[in-house]
């Protein structure tokens, strides 16, 4: 898979998880306990052999970069390719187009040409997947494609809520006819899963010849690619995939990670793990005396009470006496002695008082808390 | 770059006192404290204290050993000049030999040492855990303007006979040494960590060579002859936590060191980090409503039973109602449901399957064994369901080349 170049755009949607965006771009998000939202498509595409990615990103990037610093981690600490990073300039143009990818290529539009590869697959970098796309190309060239969209069919007793959605009109043969857009609703259907495999030049071509208004969304560039001249197919992807676009959408997926059928699919497959940046850190150490259910818990933490159906990021502290159910703890937390999370999502470095009470109120799902102010 | 001093791991011992746990790899790579390889401490140790041109000795069943160390960049040992060297025994044009004794093998490497160029050399084994910084030994070796230094450890006096004892004057220059001494005078004990200055090291291995009656080993005979000769030998004292791995009850209970309240060797301490290589693993799940109490988990694992006062390494997985205390899981074991598993060390991969019951304790002959009471499974044995295993192991490590019992 050495002619396919993989991009990441981190440029999405940011505006339904301020909360956790605020000091990190979306990517750099912790999930899962020890991984960030990034991991995913990046482990995916390595995993598919990819050898070079680009990562297009704007500002507060310092969490992102830290993280991608241990490029070994994801086997991406080559002479030839690796690692590319392209930064882009016009963040607020950018933000506007809402995770538009072809503006920010638009700027690096040079570096693409100058790549060695001859195809391309984008991706966000806010997906939760795990797919080998050597079937993509394998369909692809089967289908003598010029381009790929991926897509998972999702039925009227799935129905997923979604901010921000495109479904996609097939025809038998699976080629794409057309596109509709949706917009904060129950979505069913074919729902593009933002992955896109093409040719490179064809991408060259339609950045080239669109104006700058027509780069603006995702939909208007489907529709441009679908209703012209090129072969667009969209390729079904039947195992596991989630979009993080809000806060809920990240509580309710970190909670159903804790359901075994899903740690299984994501975390255990022997051919596709998902690689992470390794750190030193000792193993979990629970305690005497801790109480410990449903949980995933991450090394450098330390537990001394209890921790229900929870997920714990590395080093954090949980101390006698202290309660923590239905709850996300981000790295580097303490909480105190006696403390109660209920409901929680704690952010990064918080420390949680001996004796505080984080409860979600009856009539929300979750609540959000930190103790750092970043501003 | 100039190299002021170059670390020499011996690493190519046998450890045949493990039994099992080194049937099929060398002792610096039994897996340690859930996340870790014996000779991590080492390796952590040379690159914490600044030292990143590490040669490692290596000639027992070095596979596990070699593709564990690669090219060093779990330890920051991946340099541009140097870094880590793995030092297998080779031929040459007058042919080859095995390693005869921990001098020899330095011997034999004399040419990496010229390689390197350094003006000390710190001799270490592979097979210890402890956390030490060498930079203040060669600090404390300069000082004294010494011929050689060997650091040293108050050891209780049952364990001196053990060891080699020494007697210090009030400088700290050895005045007495004694190897492996029946009726020990004193209970400083040499840790087998010696640091010498280059060009007198080489004269003394030189001569040791070409005498026939030496065992060519740094305790018996390099320390003695130097001492003899009137060479300038201080002993540096060292008073943290240190364990020299040489039997099974002394790998258990330096893994049940970590489980004390505030352990001695604390692996949290981000002043003095302990790397190891890593897998890549979730984060370990516990997965339904279970008992687990002083325990170390490391990634990958998975646990449905209960389990207690135990080290559980990379992907363990621990069944429904299966039942584990006081033992060390190693990578990627398995214990079946409604297993009972006391005190014992299951092998890396080892499958313990339904029922099946692990527990020497109460078999008076285990106890008095070198074993302890302890049970050890090799790896990638099999253990079929409802099996009953109180004989230390023993028989399943006579089997193992069968996978089943």
């Amino acid at each position: 898979m050495n002619n396919v170049l993989g991009i990441v755009v981190l440029a999405e949607d940011e505006s339904h998880i301020q909360e956790l965006t605020e000091a990190r771009i979306m990517g750099a998000i912790p999930f899962a306990g020890r991984y960030r939202l990034i991991d995913f498509i990046l482990s995916n595409m390595v995993n598919s052999g990819l050898r070079s990615v680009a990562m297009l990103f704007g500002e507060r990037s310092q969490s992102l970069l830290n993280h991608l610093s241990a490029s070994k981690s994801w086997d991406l600490n080559s002479r030839k390719g690796g690692l590319i990073y392209w930064p882009f300039k016009n963040e607020i143009a950018i933000r506007k187009a809402k995770g538009s990818f072809l503006a920010c290529l638009r700027e690096h539009l040079q570096d693409l040409k100058d790549s060695p590869q001859e195809y391309i697959l984008i991706s966000n970098s806010n997906c939760i997947i795990n797919l080998d796309f050597v079937k993509v190309f394998d369909f692809a060239e089967k289908k003598d494609a010029d381009i790929i969209l991926v897509y998972s069919k999702i039925d009227g007793k799935h129905a997923e809520a979604r901010v921000s959605a495109l479904t996609l009109d097939l025809s038998k043969d699976n080629k794409v006819i057309g596109v509709t857009e949706h917009i904060n609703r129950l979505v069913t259907g074919n729902i593009y899963s933002e992955i896109i495999y093409i040719k490179k030049n064809i991408l060259i071509e339609v950045i080239e010849y669109s104006e700058e208004n027509e780069l603006a969304s995702v939909a208007s560039l489907i529709r441009i690619i679908s209703e012209g001249k090129y072969k667009t197919y969209g390729f079904k992807n039947t195992g596991y995939f989630a979009v993080i676009e809000s806060l809920s959408c990240y509580y309710a997926e970190s909670m159903k990670i804790l359901g075994s059928e899903h740690f299984q699919e994501i975390f255990l497959s022997e051919d596709f793990p998902i690689f992470t940046k390794a750190l030193n850190l000792a193993p979990a150490l629970i305690k005497t005396g801790a109480i410990v259910n449903n949980s995933l818990i991450s090394s450098g933490s330390r537990i001394e009470g209890v921790v229900e159906f929870s997920v714990l990021s590395r080093d954090v502290l949980v101390k006698k006496g202290a309660i923590v159910k239905d709850s996300i703890i981000l790295s580097d937390c303490i909480i105190e002695e006696d403390a109660e999370v209920i409901g929680a999502i704690i952010d990064k470095n918080s420390v949680v008082m001996a004796k505080e009470k984080i409860i979600k109120s009856d009539n929300e799902t979750f609540t959000y808390y930190t103790s750092v102010n970043y501003k | 770059m100039k190299n002021e001093m170059v670390a020499m791991i011996l690493a190519g011992g046998q450890g045949s006192r493990l039994g099992a746990l080194t049937k099929n790899l060398a002792k610096p790579v039994v897996s340690f404290g859930g996340k870790y390889c014996i000779i991590d401490f080492v390796l952590s140790n040379c690159s914490n204290s600044g030292i990143s041109t590490v040669g490692v000795v290596t000639q027992y069943k070095p596979l596990a050993l070699n593709s564990y160390i690669g090219n060093g960049a779990a330890w920051d040992l991946d340099r541009s000049y140097y870094g880590v060297c793995l030092l297998p025994p080779y031929m040459g044009s007058e042919g080859g030999e095995w390693f005869k004794g921990t001098a020899n093998a330095i011997y034999q490497n004399i040419s990496y040492i010229d390689l390197c160029d350094p003006e000390y050399v710190l001799v270490l084994s592979g097979d210890h855990v402890y956390k030490m910084d060498y930079a203040k030994m060669l600090d404390f070796h300069k000082l004294n303007n010494a011929d050689a230094t060997v650091a040293c450890i108050e050891t209780s006096w049952e364990e001196a006979s053990r060891f080699g004892i020494m007697d210090l004057n009030d400088e700290g220059r050895i005045i007495d040494f004694e190897e492996k001494p029946i009726n020990p005078k004193s209970n400083l004990a040499s840790m087998g960590i010696y640091i010498f200055s280059k060009k007198y090291l080489y004269s003394h291995l030189e001569a040791d060579e070409h005498d026939p009656k030496s065992a060519h080993d740094f305790g018996k005979n390099i320390i003695p002859n130097m001492l003899h000769s009137g060479g300038k030998v201080f002993g540096y004292k060292f008073n943290s936590y240190w364990r020299d791995i040489g039997t099974i009850s002394s790998l258990w209970e330096a893994n049940m060191d970590l489980l004390k309240i505030d352990p001695e060797l604390d692996l949290f301490d981000k002043m003095w980090v302990i790397s190891s290589k890593k897998k890549g693993r979730p984060s370990m799940f516990i997965e339904q409503a279970t008992t687990i109490s002083n325990c170390l988990i490391d990634e990958g694992c998975r646990i449905k039973g209960s389990v207690d006062n135990s080290i559980l390494s990379v992907d363990v997985m621990v069944e429904n109602e299966a039942k584990i205390t006081n033992s060390i899981l190693m990578p990627g074991a398995r214990i079946g449901k409604g297993a009972v598993v006391n005190k014992a060390f299951i092998g890396p991969n080892a499958i313990i399957e339904d029922n099946v019951v692990i527990d020497s304790t109460k078999n008076q002959k285990v106890v008095d064994s070198d074993y302890c009471g302890i049970t050890v499974i090799g790896d990638n044995a099999h253990i079929v369901a409802g099996a009953i295993i109180d004989d230390g192991g023993r028989a399943v490590s006579l089997l193992n080349s069968l996978r089943r019992v």
